[in-house]
């Protein structure tokens, strides 16, 4: 039986290794993706989802449930270490496209995946030039599959609020896409 | 060749939900590396900060409290040290009017 995390939680907060190992299995993934797509290198995604657990594992004892669940809190962590990740870097801009998003698909034809590998890295592009809550907000749509309540809470914001700045995203989105496309 | 791809991509995002699904192909989940997943979980289990917890709020109240009567105890301290040294500095000014009150020793 899968214990929930307020269980785990309060085991955690009291020294109990195993009920962080187990939170660590349940988010590692997301965490990782998470940072994956806002840094846009694995070694980065490495070094950074590790921090992260190192840091929750440090302060887990003083979480205080505020109603959030517990993943909003490691989102919030791993906002701010990849926030401060591009301030100390400043390489936003001029982050390579590791093997990792660009996976081929077996079987298909080199012509066409090499239009989707085109087309994905001109997508992922459109995206880093995005404000870092848009970026956030598209990671956590699109690569956590969350609902906009769920982001909501991660984000701080309400549900309607999330509606909004998403549909701002798309719009944002769009006029980059054409911007990009003239460009290249 | 160009143009055409232009033209796919600029149909497509026309429309918000071919943007949509277009953004949920490209932003497909990732797994980490097992290894890298297995190491860390050693890792945190092995790390001393592991029992690492908050104070309770008997704790809380203990150590603020005694902080607090740490702080009054200096302040009065600092207060009766500030008023000996004034008192020092008064005598070293007019030493002869401490003499004068109490009058010439006698010999006699």
């Amino acid at each position: 039986m899968q214990l929930n995390d307020d269980i785990l939680l309060s085991q955690a907060a009291q020294g109990d290794q195993e009920a962080f190992g187990s939170l660590y299995e349940r988010y590692v993934d997301r965490i990782y993706n998470y940072i994956f797509y806002r840094t846009g290198n694995l070694h980065d995604a490495e070094d950074l989802t590790e921090r992260v657990f190192l840091r929750a594992m440090r302060h887990i004892g003083n979480y205080k449930d505020r109603g959030l669940p517990f993943s909003a809190w490691l989102y919030r962590i791993a906002h701010n270490l990849v926030a401060n990740w591009h301030r100390d870097n400043n390489r936003r801009k001029e982050i390579p496209l590791d093997e990792g998003l660009l996976t081929s698909h077996q079987g298909e034809h080199p012509e066409t995946e090499l239009l989707r590998l085109e087309e994905r890295e001109r997508l992922l592009r459109v995206i880093r030039v995005l404000p870092e809550d848009r970026q956030q907000l598209l990671i956590l749509k699109f690569v956590e599959h969350l609902s906009n309540a769920e982001i909501g809470l991660i984000m701080g914001r309400t549900e309607g609020a999330v509606k909004s700045l998403y549909h701002r995203t798309l719009l944002a989105m769009r006029d980059e896409f054409d911007v990009d496309l003239l460009s290249s | 060749m160009l143009s055409q791809r232009k033209f796919e991509i600029g149909e497509g995002i026309q429309d918000f939900n071919q943007m949509e699904s277009y953004l949920g192909r490209a932003l497909a989940p990732i797994s980490p590396r097992k290894e890298f997943v297995d190491n860390l979980r050693g890792r945190l289990a092995n790390s001393p900060q592991s029992n690492t917890r908050g104070l309770s709020t008997i704790e809380y109240l203990f150590f603020a409290t005694a902080g607090l009567v740490s702080s009054l105890l200096l302040l009065i301290a600092s207060i009766r040290a500030c008023l000996a040294l004034i008192g020092a500095l008064k005598y070293l000014r007019h030493p002869r009017n401490s003499i004068d009150k109490s009058g010439p020793v006698s010999l006699i």
